[in-house]
């Protein structure tokens, strides 16, 4: 009954079984984990950091851009920006907005904004706040979210290793069982890392039901703030279209609740810059 | 409550958001309008009362974001009213609080509307007004639409309820109350087409085409009628 005694397809069958069991336990055992903790604020109302809390930084910066050209700051024509008024920083109070209005007062292209420091930081504030509030993974719950997967990581290769090991001594073949030992790590860890914690996803699924049926058509000022910053470009209505055009990508991967959580590290800087699109 | 599950939940939020902003000084929310009625229309506002006790900038400030959110989200909007200034709101727009006598749901505290008296002379004269007003602003609001079938089709489902309260207040003003507001434009608007398709216009944001230009006349002819009852029963 020594599973490291079995056949390949056999051993196989066990692994496939073993690895889904590990990750289905990693899922089980971070949602238990951070159910424990008390959320500090269970609500969010302000547009920068829910933009924040589904998309990261990339996300506040691209919801301030279509805020400011809505609100007559900024300019757009079609994929380009510029500056309206030179004075405009006097008319904003946020520093995400004002650090867009710098950008731009130089450059005209949206998709450079997301590598330009200065703004880059002003965006990640929001990151830092939502993390103090559990919304957003903080040292402590990173930890023990690493603890989890490093215990999956550990028997998830533990039990290929002795395998392999076992079948390189045979001369036998285990390639299959060395793909499965790389896939089922790449999904415990994606399990393990999602963008948000439960608490936060549960405010974001909370706020999505909330404007699900909100009305966008003539939809200007704080009502498009609100409806970009929870739904993002790609959930605004046709009438907004020019969104799509300064931020294509956007459009493209769509923004979802789980997308935080697969974007990995093609953002540059892992998925802190959270998903729906890493550069524009 | 019959409402849809995200007004529910925002109006949660707005209570949550008001309970904290104003504590003690938060007498009642009121729920007034189509919401109350639970008959709330994709292009239904959601129209609440929230009556306290003071409202300073501290209180305001801590609501506002909320209040702001909601208007996005689920269209809510809040007329903060203190408690002090309830009389004079009631003789200042009589309509609404015609409106809010017919049509209240109490969502938290005391129902300070019960038994609220609404001078008849105020009520012509506000009536009056009103009508005027979206008259006038109905034909500035087509001229700039001409064409433009969607906007016409909002056009008409906007007018559905201001003309609909003051069918109703018209018909309390004549002593011949209607059981709701929507009976009421439809007692008053009689057998036109555009009455009867107001309903469509609202749920579904869609007339038959090329219907939208005459449906935003055949309305205005209703409240011109009702100007013309109106001054029948002032006289």
């Amino acid at each position: 009954m020594n599973p490291f005694d079995w056949r390949g397809p056999e051993f196989l069958v066990f692994y496939l079984f073993f690895g889904l069991a590990t990750v289905i336990l990693v899922y089980v055992a971070r949602e238990v984990a951070e159910s424990g903790r008390e959320a500090k604020q269970t609500d969010l109302s302000e547009p920068y950091s829910i933009a924040c809390l589904r998309g990261g930084a990339n996300e506040v910066l691209r919801v301030a851009t279509i805020s400011l050209v809505d609100r007559g700051l900024l300019k757009a024509s079609d994929d380009k920006v510029r500056l309206l008024k030179e004075n405009a920083g006097r008319a904003v109070l946020q520093p995400v907005e004002r650090a867009v209005l710098d950008y731009f007062k130089t450059r005209d292209d949206p998709a450079k904004l997301f590598s330009d420091s200065n703004a880059k930081d002003a965006g990640r504030a929001y990151e830092q706040r939502l993390r103090e509030l559990g919304h957003l993974p903080d040292r402590e719950t990173t930890l023990n979210r690493l603890v989890i997967f490093m215990g999956a990581l550990a028997a998830l290769w533990l039990v290929a290793g002795i395998k392999i090991i076992l079948a390189i001594e045979r001369g036998r073949e285990y390639s299959f069982l060395g793909i499965l030992a790389i896939v089922f790590p790449i999904v415990a860890a994606i399990l393990s890392f999602p963008w948000r914690t439960r608490q936060g996803r549960r405010v974001l699924d909370d706020l999505k039901m909330l404007f699900s049926d909100s009305r966008q058509i003539g939809a200007t000022g704080n009502e498009l703030l609100y409806a970009t910053a929870v739904l993002g470009v790609a959930g605004l209505s046709t009438e907004h279209a020019w969104t799509r055009k300064l931020f294509p990508r956007a459009e493209a991967t769509g923004i979802s609740s789980s997308c935080g959580s697969s974007c990995g590290s093609s953002c540059g800087g892992g998925c802190g810059g959270g998903c729906g699109g890493c550069g524009s | 409550m019959d409402l849809p599950a995200q007004v529910e939940k925002g109006l949660e939020k707005f209570l949550d958001a008001a309970r904290t902003a104003f504590g003690v000084n938060l007498v009642s929310v009121v729920l007034y309008g189509s919401g109350a009625e639970g008959k709330l229309r994709p292009t239904s506002d959601v129209n609440l009362i929230a009556v306290v006790d003071s409202a300073g900038e501290a209180q305001m400030t801590a609501v506002g974001p909320v209040v702001t959110m909601l208007r996005a989200a689920i269209e809510l909007k809040v007329m903060f009213l203190r408690r002090a200034e309830i009389d004079d709101a009631v003789i200042a727009f009589p309509v609404k609080f015609a409106d809010i006598r017919r049509r209240r749901r109490v969502l938290l505290g005391e129902d300070v509307f019960a038994g609220m008296t609404i001078p008849r002379s105020a009520l012509i004269a506000r009536l009056r007004q009103v009508l005027l007003n979206l008259i006038v602003r109905a034909r500035e609001s087509y001229a700039e639409r001409v064409g433009q079938e969607d906007h016409l089709v909002a056009m008409v489902a906007d007018l559905a309820g201001p003309l609909r309260s003051a069918a109703a207040s018209l018909l309390d003003l004549e002593n011949t109350p209607a059981a709701s507001a929507k009976e009421a434009l439809e007692k008053v608007g009689g057998t036109r087409r555009a009455v009867a398709e107001l309903s469509e216009a609202r749920e579904k944001q869609s007339l038959p085409p090329g219907e939208a230009a005459a449906a935003v006349f055949s309305l205005l002819e209703v409240a011109e009628e009702m100007l013309a009852r109106l001054s029948r029963v002032a006289a």
